[in-house]
């Protein structure tokens, strides 16, 4: 049984956050302050964990936290829920090296996909000879949907979940226009228009961070964007 | 009523100071004109008592004492000697005034002038007769019918008496009786003329032989009538000298006269004696004198008591025994004179007069200078003052219009609150109101700049208990028993479900300025075709609102502009969104691009309903809707136009939003700035 962590200081939304996880057949434990979560993961590491940011007194709590945590192992998923969605913030979570960074108002459906979706992750790096199930080439761009990964050039890009999914729904049929919406859909998100458009600006530059000429992501203006190849 | 209007008024009461000025100088010419008068009768005082101890003018005064009941001739003297022939032409013109003989309303009178010149005496007789007759040689060997019977005294005191006839016009006879016999005589010139209503003589005779006295009587007789006689002295009282002024007083009178000063003596009996010097402004007979410049402004300026006309004492000969006064001011036309009077006493009697006349023109000019200086210099006081206070109203009134024109623009059309004011660093009163102004628009400001955020800080505060009741409802659901089971239940947690979502829509449209702002800090920009890009765009509206978007772009010349595309898409997603919200189904939706010299200029205009007046500056802050409330209207928050202004404010660009001039509907203007390629 996989065991999840949440740290989350609202007694009744981590109550509720476990009680569709353990619906999941996951094992939940929730801690409500920082102490205590390291405390718990210093005895032994959870195989995901969902941090708030702000913990209590400590505001920025959560980000000490998943620091912490990634000193304690590289590999856990780290999921930040929080009610704070400002660029600044996403930034600064995914950063320390969180694997999705999340606001609060998110579906249970919608979480869940995504624990799901980073279980998988996990199991796919760990069977690391399994052979690929469902992988897609578009061009350069390799996306491998079971792994949770994809590649550019055969270089591995570090996207996390929310960003593989508006990759793969963009990718998927090269040249037609995906609206912001379709693309929230896709990510199994409910975000403004301005926040679509931060994603789509880091996925831009996570490409070109590989690639300097890359220039698949389009912008239809109006309308939305689209893979051209 | 404005300030400066206000201070112009103030500055008009310096007008007191020229006023006081003219009362003070007033003042001042009362003073020194007592203070001449002063001054004449101190000389006028000394020259009596000189001449009352000078035994020669004593001896002259008493000679010229008329007996009592007398009334001596007076004999002016004259500038040239006349020609004696019968005609008035020079008489007419001489300025003293005649002796009238006899009554007024006597049917024959007379008038007589005597006059002096060189050692002769001149006369001029006019008598009015209606019925004049001639000597009859015939009838009397002296006088037979109107003639002048003149009563002379000479220098040896001999008396005479000379009867004047004539038989016709032209010379006269002169006789006299020298014991029994008649006599002509030839030293005494006479002509006879007629004139309209009787007859003029004019007569000529040497001064020693009448220098102790004259009386000249008119006799009018005609046959049948009884004798009419006018006397210029009653015969039966003793015959008056001739009064007459002396060249030895005069010369001794000339000693004292001074400039602008006039001596005269006058006998006991007020006759006119000698006459010396002239005062300045003394009028002649000849030559008019010239007036003092501006004499109308002095005369305006200066009060003008009410003083007696100036008579000159020589035209009458004599001062009429009514004027007492000893010292007395005068008009002569614009110049004052002053007249003092004082009697020559010789021991208890009065041995004549000493009078003295002299006009207050020197005074008079210094005073006009120095009025003239005053009003120059109130003038300019007047004129700096006047400017100075202009100047001065002018400044405040700036710095007030200034204050008030920074005060009324500090809550901008943008809602951006400056609180830096004009003239906060001064210290008068107008420093306290600009900084008094400030702190109000400081809290203002703060207050704006809490409401500006209080989206963002509410949906952030709000976020946490959502998401307690989404994921509540969300076990709700997982641990719904079907819906079969419970229908109710199920729709239920549906409607809960909605709200919640709905809830959750709000808060992201709360946020999105926020994350806005955040996101124009990281925009990049780029160089755009924006005409292509409108047309793209207008063809993507076109499809996803479901109807016609039609877009005009004046002068295709290229519109490669660097600017944020994202930001402006945005931008136009909200113009167009709210332009398809407002305008009817029929109605049009146009978009137009177009350039001016520095800005392309983008228009999205709509039919439909108008902006009201009052909210049009107000439209692009952040939480003002005027959508009406209706119950589509789900989550208008107002922010949309907020958005716009963000997105403009980043280009540099300005935004405005107008009611069509047709009043067809509504025009949101965008202007960015052209940048250099």
């Amino acid at each position: 049984m996989r065991h999840i962590a949440v740290v989350e200081d609202e007694a009744d939304l981590a109550e509720n956050c476990r009680a569709a996880l353990m619906r999941q057949g996951f094992g939940v434990s929730v801690y409500a302050d920082r102490p205590s979560a390291l405390a718990a993961f210093k005895q032994r590491l959870p195989d995901l964990a969902i941090i708030d940011v702000g913990l209590g007194a400590e505001y920025e709590g959560g980000f000490d936290l998943c620091r912490e945590l990634r000193s304690l192992s590289p590999a856990v998923p780290i999921i930040f829920l929080t009610a704070r969605d400002s660029d600044f913030d996403v930034v600064s979570g995914l950063r320390l090296g969180a694997d999705d960074y999340l606001t609060k108002d998110i579906s249970q459906p919608h979480m869940l996909a995504r624990v799901n979706a980073l279980f998988r992750r996990v199991d796919a790096l760990a069977n690391a000879s399994q052979a690929s199930g469902e992988q897609m080439q578009r061009g350069e761009l390799l996306l491998d949907m079971d792994r949770m990964c994809a590649r550019w050039q055969e270089v591995p890009l570090d996207l996390t979940v929310t960003e593989l999914w508006i990759l793969q729904a963009l990718a998927k049929h090269p040249g037609h226009v995906k609206s912001r919406q379709q693309l929230m859909d896709a990510a199994n998100v409910v975000l403004d228009d301005n926040t679509i458009t931060s994603h789509i600006k880091r996925l831009r530059k996570k490409f070109i961070a590989v690639d300097p000429a890359f220039d698949c992501i389009k912008t239809a203006y109006g309308m939305g964007y689209r893979w051209d190849t | 009523m404005r300030l400066r209007h206000q201070l112009i008024l103030l500055a008009a009461l310096t007008l007191v100071l020229p006023w006081a000025a003219l009362q003070y100088i007033s003042e001042m010419q009362s003073t020194l004109r007592d203070g001449q008068l002063r001054a004449m009768t101190a000389s006028a005082r000394a020259v009596a008592k000189l001449l009352a101890s000078d035994g020669e003018y004593l001896a002259l005064t008493s000679r010229h004492l008329a007996p009592a009941g007398s009334q001596p001739l007076y004999a002016h003297p004259l500038p040239a000697a006349p020609i004696v022939d019968g005609y008035d032409d020079e008489w007419r013109y001489y300025p003293f005034s005649p002796r009238t003989l006899g009554k007024p309303d006597a049917s024959v009178q007379g008038t007589v002038q005597l006059a002096e010149f060189g050692s002769q005496l001149y006369g001029f007789v006019r008598v009015t007769d209606r019925d004049v007759h001639y000597h009859n040689p015939a009838l009397d060997a002296v006088a037979s019918g109107d003639h002048l019977v003149m009563r002379t005294r000479n220098v040896r005191g001999e008396q005479h008496q000379y009867f004047i006839s004539a038989s016709a016009p032209g010379r006269a006879q002169v006789y006299r009786w020298a014991g029994q016999q008649v006599q002509l005589e030839h030293r005494i010139v006479a002509h006879w003329q007629e004139r309209v209503g009787g007859y003029q003589l004019e007569f000529q005779l040497p001064v020693a032989m009448a220098q102790e006295g004259l009386s000249v009587t008119v006799v009018s007789q005609s046959p049948g009538a009884a004798v009419v006689r006018l006397s210029s002295s009653a015969n039966a009282i003793a015959l008056p000298p001739v009064m007459r002024q002396h060249p030895d007083l005069n010369g001794l009178l000339a000693v004292f006269a001074e400039a602008d000063q006039r001596w005269m003596v006058l006998s006991p009996q007020r006759w006119l004696l000698a006459d010396a010097g002239s005062f300045a402004g003394q009028p002649s007979d000849y030559p008019a004198p010239a007036a003092m410049p501006y004499a109308w402004l002095w005369r305006i300026l200066l009060a003008r008591p009410v003083l007696p006309q100036w008579r000159d004492l020589a035209v009458a000969g004599f001062l009429p025994a009514t004027d007492t006064a000893q010292q007395q001011w005068y008009y002569t036309r614009d110049t004052w004179v002053a007249q003092v009077r004082l009697p020559i006493y010789a021991g208890n009697d009065i041995a004549g007069y000493v009078v003295l006349e002299q006009s207050a023109q020197a005074q008079d000019e210094g005073t006009q200078q120095a009025l003239w200086r005053l009003l120059l210099y109130s003038l300019l006081t007047v004129l700096v003052l006047g400017f100075g206070l202009l100047g001065y109203a002018s400044w405040l009134s700036w710095r007030v219009r200034r204050l008030a024109r920074a005060a009324e623009q500090a809550l901008g059309e943008r809602g951006v609150v400056s609180h830096d004011l004009p003239d906060n660093t001064r210290a008068d009163e107008l420093g306290d109101l600009s900084r008094s102004f400030s702190r109000v628009l400081q809290r203002l400001g703060d207050y704006t700049d809490y409401l500006q955020t209080l989206s963002s800080k509410l949906s952030h505060e709000l976020r946490t208990p959502l998401a307690v009741v989404k994921s509540s409802l969300d076990n709700v659901k997982s641990e719904l028993p079907s819906a079969a089971e419970s229908p109710n239940l199920a729709i239920y947690h549906q409607r809960a479900q909605a709200g919640a979502d709905r809830l959750s829509g709000i808060l992201n449209a709360m946020s999105a300025a926020t994350h806005l702002e955040a996101s124009l800090a990281q925009a990049d920009k780029e160089w755009v075709a924006v005409d292509d890009l409108l047309t793209d765009l207008v063809r993507a509206y076109s499809d996803s609102f479901g109807r016609k978007i039609s877009l005009h772009i004046e002068d295709s010349a290229g519109y490669q502009m660097l600017l944020a595309p994202e930001l402006l898409v945005q931008m136009l997603d909200k113009l167009v969104e709210n332009a398809v919200d407002f305008c009817p189904a029929s109605g049009c939706i146009l978009l137009t691009l177009g350039r001016s010299e520095h800005h392309v200029i983008l228009q999205v205009s709509n039919d439909g309903s108008l902006l009201p007046e009052a909210m049009q500056h107000q439209l692009f802050d952040s939480l003002v809707s005027i959508r009406p409330r209706t119950a589509q209207s789900s989550s208008h928050l107002g922010l949309g136009l907020h958005i716009v202004r963000l997105i403009v404010d980043f280009h540099n660009g300005r935004v405005s939003a107008a009611n069509r001039a047709d009043g067809s509907g509504v025009v949101f203007t965008v202007r960015l700035p052209i940048t250099d390629a």
